[in-house]
């Protein structure tokens, strides 16, 4: 099976510049093969097996992995098979090799599943020889280089490493483990049993634990939003049925339920939905797109998104844990009298599937500082729900920005479209009919009222 | 590809073996060339290879053609044989075929059109490498093939780039200057002249490829068209 120039531009590119991400990938084969592989799917699926058909005469495979630090997909060209020429291939010599097993080691062996320790306990890791025997035993084998190894080529080391992508550096003074560090090390985390993720089954070195101290299950940040985005009923843990953190679960991206909404007519493949929650979902968004134009319609509005569950069951497993069907609200409501969700709910406004609870609103409030082009100060709101006095005007304005779907008034509509534009461009989500409806309308020149 | 079974066959090899050994020897010069940074790797490392385990002769001649195709139809990769080409002054006196036939090696050379190549694999990060490879060969060659290392170093200097300085980008420029030596772009030698030893530089082996040097000539007149300087030299 020949291989053409395109597809050795592709597999040389790979081997040259090293692992990239999705982005880069896909502007490489467009540029190449004049086909965004966004668009045409099976051209660049038949592609990339027609390639690894071939690479495996070398046994070696052109591999998507995911970035566990940014949930980032990435590609490279990868060997399958440990052997003497493999041992060859590295440029770093042995007490560098050795230097590096033990920073891994410590991330992956850190506690809470973060996969990083800070830059400081990097440069004190401690060189152990490669068969894992004390250091006494090993004074015959290469112990001068291990020993002298000094604290600056440490910290070279740890600079090429990070320049070659075998490790990554975090915000705040963290190191965490690099691209290349997941790609290759599939099999040394399966011998260092480190629990793999309950829906990728790929390691799971940055990733959320179960709350329950008895159980191991890890799930990675991205794979809980795709879980708990489709999934009905309570977030619990699949093995032992524990609630999920609560914590972890509002750090999730509010977009959740929107891109739920959305989804409906997406053409991405990654995301899985039941047909009975296409079909709910249908109709949130022509509901949605109904109300629009109109004066607010909320009561229907309401019971249409409350019909995204066809069982009377809580609303909250409609990606975020934010939303809480009515039951979960009552007992709620008796903790959190400030909570500006439920003050959003007593004054009779439909909320939207994002619904926020307080710990979101922060993080939206922080999102909503980098949207440019929004003057808030000189904003007014004539809907009852910002004469609620316990939140401020600006918190108000910031809600409405951020992907509410209840829309009141032509004014209100502008700066939802605008966010959720921006949402959209953001997280790259194929919009369905309703959403595009949005941003047309944004686009049509509202930003005048700015 | 059924007469080189043949082959094979006559000499006691199967077709899974054959496989392995292509295989084995495909990824020694991939990993290799990564390791040393494109460095030419012997003929004599890969023979090494097949040896160890197999005594046929032609074994070794068979398996590395067929590596060479191989890498040609799943890389893209030329594997190209490089003749060591020694120093002008060592050349008289030596039999040229024992020599020739020991000093094989081969390098990776892409083999896409320059403009696909420069546009998507070209590593950007280390162009600063190529440069320097091509400012250090164009003196050489305007030279007439061969300089002294003090005259080199007199040119270089020119451009800032002096013996013992720490650049930022290219590092010390004497270590870059043995790394162009050890992928043989240069070699290096020693000349007992009337003032003592002088270090001779010359180009090397891959310099010498015709293809270069035609390149080369076109990019210095185009140096030379475009800087005003050049021209009222």
């Amino acid at each position: 099976m020949a291989l053409g120039w395109r597809h050795h531009a592709l597999i040389q590119t790979l081997l040259s510049r090293g692992p990239m991400t999705e982005e880069s990938f896909y502007s490489l084969f467009t540029g190449i093969s004049g086909k965004n592989p966004a668009t045409h799917r099976q051209v660049f699926n038949e592609t990339l097996l027609k390639i690894n058909k071939t690479l495996a005469y070398v046994q070696f495979e052109l591999r998507a992995c995911c970035n566990q630090y940014d949930g980032k997909v990435n590609y490279s060209v990868v060997n399958n098979v440990v052997d003497e020429q493999s041992k060859l291939g590295s440029k770093y010599s042995v007490p560098q090799i050795a230097f590096y097993k033990g920073v891994i080691e410590a991330i992956v062996q850190g506690a809470a599943s973060q996969g990083c320790i800070s830059s400081i306990d990097a440069l004190h890791v401690r060189l152990e020889s490669q068969d894992g025997q004390s250091s006494q035993d090993n004074q015959q084998r290469v112990p001068a280089a291990f020993k002298s190894f000094t604290m600056s080529q440490k910290e070279k080391t740890l600079n090429d490493l990070m320049k070659d992508q075998w490790l990554c550096y975090i915000p705040d003074g963290k190191i965490g483990l690099g691209i290349r560090s997941f790609f290759d090390l599939r099999s040394w985390f399966r011998s260092n049993d480190i629990p793999s993720c309950e829906v990728c089954n790929e390691a799971g070195v940055k990733a959320s634990i179960c709350s329950s101290e008895a159980c191991n299950v890890r799930i990675h940040y991205y794979c809980l939003k795709k879980k708990f985005s489709v999934q009905k009923g309570s977030k619990a843990c699949p093995r032992c049925g524990t609630e999920w953190p609560q914590a972890d679960l509002s750090e999730l991206d509010l977009t959740d339920a929107t891109e739920q909404i959305q989804a409906h007519s997406s053409v991405s493949k990654r995301t899985k939905r039941s047909t009975r929650m296409k079909a709910e979902a249908v109709e949130a968004v022509q509901s949605h797109g109904g109300t629009q134009s109109e004066a607010p319609q909320v009561p229907v509005t309401r019971k249409r998104l409350r019909s995204y569950k066809a069982e009377p069951e809580p609303i909250e497993d409609e990606g975020s844990s934010q939303c809480v069907a009515p039951p979960r609200v009552r007992t709620r409501q008796s903790h959190k009298h400030s909570d500006p969700e439920l003050v959003l709910r007593n004054e009779g406004i439909s909320l939207s599937p994002t619904a926020a609870s307080s710990v979101s609103i922060r993080r939206w409030l922080d999102y909503a500082d980098g949207i440019n082009g929004f003057s808030l100060n000189s904003f007014s709101c004539p809907s009852p729900m910002l004469r609620v006095p316990c939140l401020s005007p600006s918190v108000k304005t910031k809600l409405f920005k951020v992907g509410w779907f209840v829309i009141i008034g032509r004014r209100r509509k502008c700066l939802v479209e605008a966010a959720m534009r921006e949402l959209i461009l953001r997280d790259r989500l194929v919009t369905s009919f309703g959403a595009m409806k949005v941003v047309e309308g944004f686009q049509e020149g509202n930003e005048d009222q700015f | 590809m059924t007469t080189s079974n043949e082959e094979y066959s006559q000499i006691g090899v199967s077709q899974e073996e054959k496989d392995k050994l292509v295989g084995e020897v495909i990824r020694y010069v991939l990993f290799k060339t990564h390791q040393s940074s494109g460095c030419p790797i012997k003929r004599e490392e890969l023979t090494q290879l097949i040896t160890r385990n197999y005594h046929q002769r032609s074994l070794p001649a068979l398996v590395i053609n067929e590596a060479r195709e191989k890498i040609s139809s799943i890389f893209g990769y030329e594997m190209k044989e490089l003749q060591r080409s020694r120093p002008s002054s060592n050349k008289q006196g030596r039999a040229s075929q024992q020599s020739a036939f020991e000093s094989k090696s081969y390098i990776l050379v892409s083999q896409l059109p320059p403009d696909v190549y420069s546009e998507f694999v070209e590593d950007k990060e280390s162009s600063h490498l190529s440069g320097f490879a091509f400012v250090v060969i164009s003196i050489i060659h305007l030279s007439g093939g061969k300089l002294s290392e003090e005259n080199l170093w007199h040119h270089l200097g020119r451009l800032g780039l002096n013996e013992n300085d720490q650049n930022n980008v290219l590092g010390n420029t004497k270590q870059a200057l043995e790394t162009l030596i050890q992928k043989r772009y240069l070699q290096k030698e020693k000349v007992n002249g009337p003032e003592g030893n002088t270090v001779m530089f010359e180009l090397a082996e891959r310099a010498l490829d015709e293809s270069i040097i035609e390149k080369l000539k076109d990019y210095i007149s185009q140096v030379v068209n475009n800087d005003p300087a050049a021209e009222t030299e």
